[in-house]
């Protein structure tokens, strides 16, 4: 059950792992392990943060959340608008329709999640059209309304995607995606494919509507100063697993887990004085691959700090003293710099004390 | 609200060409491709012809003019100075000649006689489209006795051009059907293979593979031997380019099927899929659209293929039979050496193949440039 009032989704030990191959014989079977066993929570009304590097799970996670994908294992217990509670994870398909009004979806790639067919008009009547909401006049107020409401003029209704640009496309996924008036917004790489200028526009919306909508946003993301400006709490991914999550500014003033440290410490500074990128030894390694993944914890092969235990057990998310979660064996003994720390680069005092 | 612009606002014209609909640029797309509008305006009065054939042609297809056999084509000239100074539509007459030797009759032309032909003349009397009774003839002689061979007689005394003229229907004509058949199972299966893959996917791929598989020439003579002796001629052909047709979808079912595997995971398909649209719906307003040019190319592609498959059968026996009146069927006359060296123009019905052929091809190539108005 779920533990407090406000808690709108609870995601429990969900996993999502991919078959491929086989063969005749199923020979060659390769189990990629997606997702491994994440557990977090998101409040009504809050802003949580997926960050990670490509191909640690975040977009998986999203998808197991909308029933994109069928998750293997876990629960995401979502508190619905009339307060009844469902397992998303153990649902048929035809019993989805409900929630997939109530949990909405903003893409990536403003480019490829619009019909290219359809209008401006045709593609934010969509989804009220086909679940029946509005027809005729109400229905060409909605997308009138909407438009408006993501700031883009009514009087385009009527172009092809093709005629806007990615800014105001993006603009577009997002009227859908409130079409419906939903609860809970994923944003996968929402604002990943535009310009920065455009980008500061398109989160300046997402924080807006939010602000008068309630609406509550997983803000999926590789790009740690956007994650920063947006997101109340932050989840830090690595290979199928959260290694770290806690309120945002403190993630990122004082990370806990090596993997978090060095993700910040990857983030270009605008101060010269304090050109990271140059003083600081960049990660080493690959992402690890998620079909054949270390032992112990995964990160453990990249880990300055990776001791003789992380290769052969793997840490737990715990609650450390401070309140935010980890998943590491040294979270205590380890100093690490956050994004504010007045110097960058590793200290003689941040090596571990054994 | 905070989000104070957006960021294009100044195109005037924007509106009109943003709001274009699809069809819409492809159609302007096409009309630059000066080759295929010239093909299209050809292809458009071949199907005319085939429309109006009764119409068009002087005589039908079966008038045999006894004596007129193997009777040279001739240029007809606008003015007749036989007679004075004349305007108006003239050939040449025809002597016959007997071979002393072999005591073969020979039709040459006479310069020394004129006969007139005009333009809606009164002749044969005919059904256009089964309905109205009519005798005008778009051209044809003015005296009835005095018959014009524009391309020539046949071995039986029959008008080149009106039998090229009737065969264009059924040439053009009956293998569409084959081809819509071929469509709608190429893209129902193809489509059913690629959207839900897996276990479905590898079934029909099993099957397109077992039908390609298939010799279509020895399945061709077993079905021709196999439909029941009462179908007419037409009928048979017919029924056979059916049953054909469903073992001809697999090229078609498997661009459908590559092009659905790629489509479902764009994210405009998932989108719809979280907006609750059924599967139905998804193919028809999401998947199919973004192809459907390219399905049309392909079709009209295909036609030409028929056309020539026809000619081809038919001049082997095994398409359409002699009361039928086909290119093929008349191509089944110039078969034999000795009456292509007595009489060349039989040859012309291929040309007409040619011609239609090419036409079909241009049209479908300038409809493939134009599928993708966005690039």
């Amino acid at each position: 059950m779920m533990s407090t009032a406000e808690t709108l989704l609870e995601v429990r030990d969900l996993k999502m792992h991919f078959t491929d191959g086989g063969g005749w014989f199923r020979k060659n079977r390769r189990t990629t392990k997606a997702v491994d066993g994440i557990s977090f929570d998101v409040h009504a009304g809050e802003t949580l943060g997926l960050v990670g590097e490509s191909g640690c799970g975040k977009t998986s996670t999203g998808r197991c959340i909308t029933r994109t994908y069928k998750p293997t294992a876990g629960h995401v217990r979502y508190r619905a608008g009339d307060g009844t509670e469902v397992d998303l994870a153990a649902l048929r398909p035809s019993q989805l329709a409900d929630y997939r009004r109530q949990i909405r979806m903003i893409f990536q790639d403003p480019f490829s999640s619009l019909n290219p067919r359809m209008t401006a008009r045709n593609i934010i009547a969509e989804p009220l059209r086909v679940n029946k909401v509005a027809s005729g006049t109400e229905l060409e107020d909605r997308v009138v309304e909407l438009l408006r409401k993501v700031g883009l003029r009514p009087e385009h209704r009527h172009r092809f995607p093709h005629a806007f640009s990615g800014g105001e496309r993006q603009r577009l996924v997002i009227a859908r995606a409130l079409s419906l008036d939903p609860r809970l917004v994923i944003a996968d790489e929402a604002v990943s494919a535009l310009d920065v200028s455009v980008r500061a526009q398109i989160l300046e919306l997402l924080v807006e509507l939010q602000h008068n909508q309630g609406l509550t946003y997983i803000f999926i993301s590789h790009d740690l100063s956007v994650v920063e400006y947006l997101c109340d709490r932050v989840a830090v991914m690595y290979v199928g697993r959260i290694v770290e999550l806690g309120p945002t500014d403190e993630v990122f003033a004082s990370p806990r887990h090596p993997y978090t440290q060095a993700l910040l410490a990857a983030v270009p500074q605008p101060d010269p004085a304090r050109r990271n990128i140059l003083t600081q030894p960049p990660l080493e390694g690959e992402v690890a691959d998620a079909a054949n993944a270390p032992s112990g914890c995964h990160f453990h092969p990249r880990c300055p700090f990776a001791q003789e235990i992380c290769r052969t057990e793997s840490p737990t998310l715990r609650t450390t003293s401070d309140g935010h979660q980890v998943a590491c064996h040294f979270a205590e003994q380890l100093r690490l710099d956050g994004l504010s720390g007045d110097d960058a680069g590793r200290t003689a005092d941040q090596e571990v004390q054994t | 609200m905070s989000t104070e612009t957006i960021e294009n606002t100044s195109t005037e014209t924007g509106a009109d060409i943003g709001s274009t609909g699809h069809w819409k640029l492809v159609w302007r797309r096409f009309s630059r491709h000066r080759l295929a509008m010239v093909s299209g305006g050809i292809l458009l009065f071949i199907y005319l012809v085939a429309v109006f054939a009764e119409f068009i042609a002087p005589y039908s297809a079966t008038t045999r003019f006894a004596d007129h056999q193997y009777t040279p084509p001739q240029v007809i000239r606008p003015v007749d100075t036989s007679d004075g100074f004349q305007l108006g539509l003239f050939a040449d007459g025809y002597t016959v000649e007997i071979d002393e030797t072999t005591q073969q009759r020979r039709v040459s032309t006479d310069p020394s006689q004129t006969r007139e032909l005009g333009l809606f003349v009164k002749g044969e009397e005919y059904e256009l489209f089964g309905l109205i009774t009519w005798d005008r003839h778009l051209i044809g002689p003015k005296n009835a006795d005095e018959p014009v061979f524009i391309l020539g007689t046949d071995r039986l005394g029959r008008d080149m051009f009106s039998r090229i003229v009737h065969g264009t229907r059924v040439s053009m004509s009956i293998g569409l059907v084959g081809v819509a058949v071929s469509m709608v199972l190429g893209i129902i299966i193809g489509g059913i293979s690629g959207y839900f893959g897996g276990a479905i996917d590898t079934a029909a791929q099993r099957l397109i593979e077992f039908i390609m598989s298939i010799p279509t020439l020895p399945l061709w003579m077993a079905l021709a031997a196999a439909v029941p002796d009462g179908w007419g001629p037409l009928m048979t052909y017919f029924a056979i380019t059916v049953i054909l047709s469903m073992i001809g979808w697999t090229e078609l079912a498997r661009v459908v099927r590559g092009r659905f595997l790629a489509l479902r995971e764009e994210e405009f398909v998932e989108a719809a899929r979280l907006d609750n649209c059924g599967t139905f719906r998804i193919m028809r307003k999401y998947m199919l659209p973004t192809f459907s040019s390219h399905i049309i190319a392909a079709l009209t592609l295909a036609i030409p293929a028929m056309i020539l498959a026809e000619t081809a059968l038919s001049f082997l026996g095994l398409g359409l039979q002699a009361p039928a009146v086909s290119w093929g069927v008349l191509l089944q006359e110039a078969q034999n050496v000795r009456s292509l060296m007595h009489a060349p123009w039989l040859l012309i019905p291929g040309i007409a193949v040619v011609v239609a052929v090419l036409t079909l091809n241009f049209v479908g190539d300038g409809l493939r440039d134009a599928a993708d108005p966005y690039t």
